[in-house]
């Protein structure tokens, strides 16, 4: 009786692992070895009962409405400034050229202190050169690495300030 | 009833009467020491307990998540996966006959599946696909209901779907398939009337909830949707005590427990901050109408008192105090009932009783989980608080039942 039940526990825990292990090789492969694309946003600070605490991220390229629940591609380039710019949001996968599956970058997480700080310091973009997420992209995939407030990651511009 | 401690002093009396020998006493009083079963209560009060503390020392974590670097966030995020492993083959091994393990071995499982998913989201800083989340919740769940034979990770596993399935047929249809085997052979192995008790509770929860949403469409103001619900939830009541005498018919009582359950529901979801709530005075007349209906009937053939005389008191009071401090009365009502069935559960050894109690006050819990305006570090040191309180009450009723040779 013990037998069958642990043998399928040991396939079901297998099972488990593996789908956590696969997301994070995933998502690790990309942050470590993937391209910069900085993001020019504009960050909000709402709250994820499930998530936590988070600044929502809003970038000048917004996904189309059609493509909602529908897997898409962006198309990926970068303008004179060195910034990120989508070109063209397509259903069909590129054959060539940088590009990334189903991007949304609507998400930073933050510490709860710091999240409301984050959106203090961004209610006034003019005062700073320049706000961005820097994007690693890499075979379609991408993470966010850091949000950044006049090239300083966020997290150590806030605590300077607190 | 202790009925080990009061063998053990009548087959004195009954040896001292030559009614049996002193051999024949051994055996009868081993007999029924060799009955004695584990008590679910206790394993639950550790389990909770447990997870409080896990879960405050996560939060903790929480608190300087972000200076870690990312291969430590992983780390950490898998230490609940990896405990709950060890539970489960624990359980596997040494306690497969017992459901109460089983019970929490396939709860924890799937909320530490949870919680790593979202940890490992929240790491990376995916954008938020809830009902992507909720879909590989549900997958990754049903295999421990089926493993376990669990009635809770049913129920985890019909929250995920309702959020899962939401508008998409085939989701839906390949999600209820796979759990339909499972539904099959409980309901075959349940008995009549705790299956159509738990039917008859989903059924109240949905039928509240929709008869006051109707009402608040066609009228659009908050106070009156309170009312009619409260109202209805009492009017279940009244109708149980009228169908009981009319007839003994156990068919009758579901509705009992749908006023009960309503009215539990209904407490619990005012006791969030966050949903509008205008109450009124005079919002108390129908509900005071009704309560005093109902005490009349109760009045007529009282002989103690019954769950649903306190749920209607605490429907009455919370329209009393509504107007002033709603969302504290929702929380204190709602704890209070909690605590008044655990402790009557366990005077009387009823799991149901000290069930419906424990999701009272774990209700309050996790919804203050949820509250936004709440300091990461406060929650972390309250639910550690809390589950040092639990196994506290692990432990003193343990030791009571010790001593009383249970």
């Amino acid at each position: 009786m013990k037998k069958p039940v642990l043998i399928v526990l040991a396939v079901y825990f297998a099972l488990m692992l593996a789908f956590c292990s696969y997301t994070i090789l995933l998502h690790y492969d990309t942050l470590q070895n993937g391209e910069d694309y900085k993001f020019s946003v504009i960050p909000r600070d709402p709250y994820d009962p499930f998530l936590g605490r988070y600044v929502e991220l809003r970038t000048e390229n917004r996904v189309p409405y059609s493509f909602d629940g529908s897997v898409f591609y962006a198309l990926l380039s970068k303008n004179s400034l060195g910034f990120a710019e989508v070109s063209e949001f397509t259903k069909e996968k590129p054959q060539s050229g940088a590009y990334a599956k189903n991007l949304r970058l609507e998400r930073y997480y933050m510490n709860e202190k710091m999240a409301p700080e984050a959106e203090k310091v961004t209610m006034n973009p003019d005062k700073y050169d320049s706000m961005y997420v820097l994007v690693k992209v890499k075979n379609g995939n991408y993470v966010i690495e850091g949000l950044y407030v006049d090239d300083v990651p966020i997290e150590d511009f806030i605590a300077s300030r607190l | 009833m202790q009925h080990n401690k009061w063998i053990v002093n009548e087959s004195e009396e009954w040896v001292k009467e030559e009614i049996i020998t002193e051999q024949q006493r051994e055996i009868i009083v081993s007999r029924y020491a060799a009955v004695k079963k584990g008590n679910p209560l206790i394993i639950f009060f550790a389990i909770i307990g447990s997870l409080l503390i896990g879960a405050g020392i996560i939060m903790i974590f929480a608190v300087n998540w972000y200076k870690l670097p990312v291969p430590v966030k992983i780390s950490i995020s898998f230490i609940p996966l990896l405990a709950a492993f060890a539970l489960c083959v624990f359980t596997a091994l040494k306690k497969y006959k017992s459901a109460a393990y089983k019970e929490c071995s396939a709860i924890f499982l799937s909320l530490s599946f949870f919680a790593v998913t979202a940890l490992i989201g929240q790491t990376f800083h995916t954008a938020v696909d809830m009902r992507g989340y909720f879909l590989v919740c549900a997958v990754f769940t049903l295999p421990a209901a089926y493993i376990f034979r669990s009635k809770t990770a049913l129920s985890i596993y019909t929250a995920c779907y309702t959020y899962a399935a939401f508008s998409s047929l085939p989701i839906s249809l390949v999600l209820l398939a796979a759990a339909l085997p499972l539904f099959y052979f409980e309901i075959k192995q349940s008995k009549i009337n705790a299956l159509s008790g738990y039917l008859l509770t989903l059924a109240a929860i949905m039928f509240s909830y929709c008869i006051s949403a109707v009402f608040d469409t066609v009228f659009g103001d908050s106070y009156i949707t309170e009312t009619v619900a409260f109202s209805i939830a009492v009017v279940y009541l009244i109708l149980d005590e009228v169908l009981h005498k009319i007839s003994n018919s156990y068919f009758l009582t579901p509705v009992k427990v749908m006023g009960i359950y309503s009215i539990s529901f209904l407490l619990a979801l005012l006791s969030f901050d966050m949903l509008p709530m205008n109450v009124y005075l005079s919002s108390v007349i129908p509900i005071l109408i009704l309560c005093g209906v109902y005490a009349a009937l109760r009045a007529k053939n009282y002989k103690g008192m019954k769950s649903g005389d306190l749920f209607a008191a605490a429907a009455l009071l919370f329209m009393i105090f509504a107007p002033f401090f709603s969302v504290i009365s929702a929380n204190i009502l709602t704890i209070g009932l909690g605590i008044i069935f655990i402790v009557r559960g366990s005077r009387k050894l009823r799991v149901a009783y000290i069930n419906t109690g424990m999701f009272l006050v774990m209700f309050i819990i996790i919804g203050r989980f949820f509250d936004s305006e709440l300091d990461l570090l406060i929650k972390g040191i309250v639910f550690i608080l809390l589950g040092i309180v639990f196994l506290i009450a692990n432990f003193a009723i343990s030791r009571k039942r010790k001593e009383q040779n249970l």
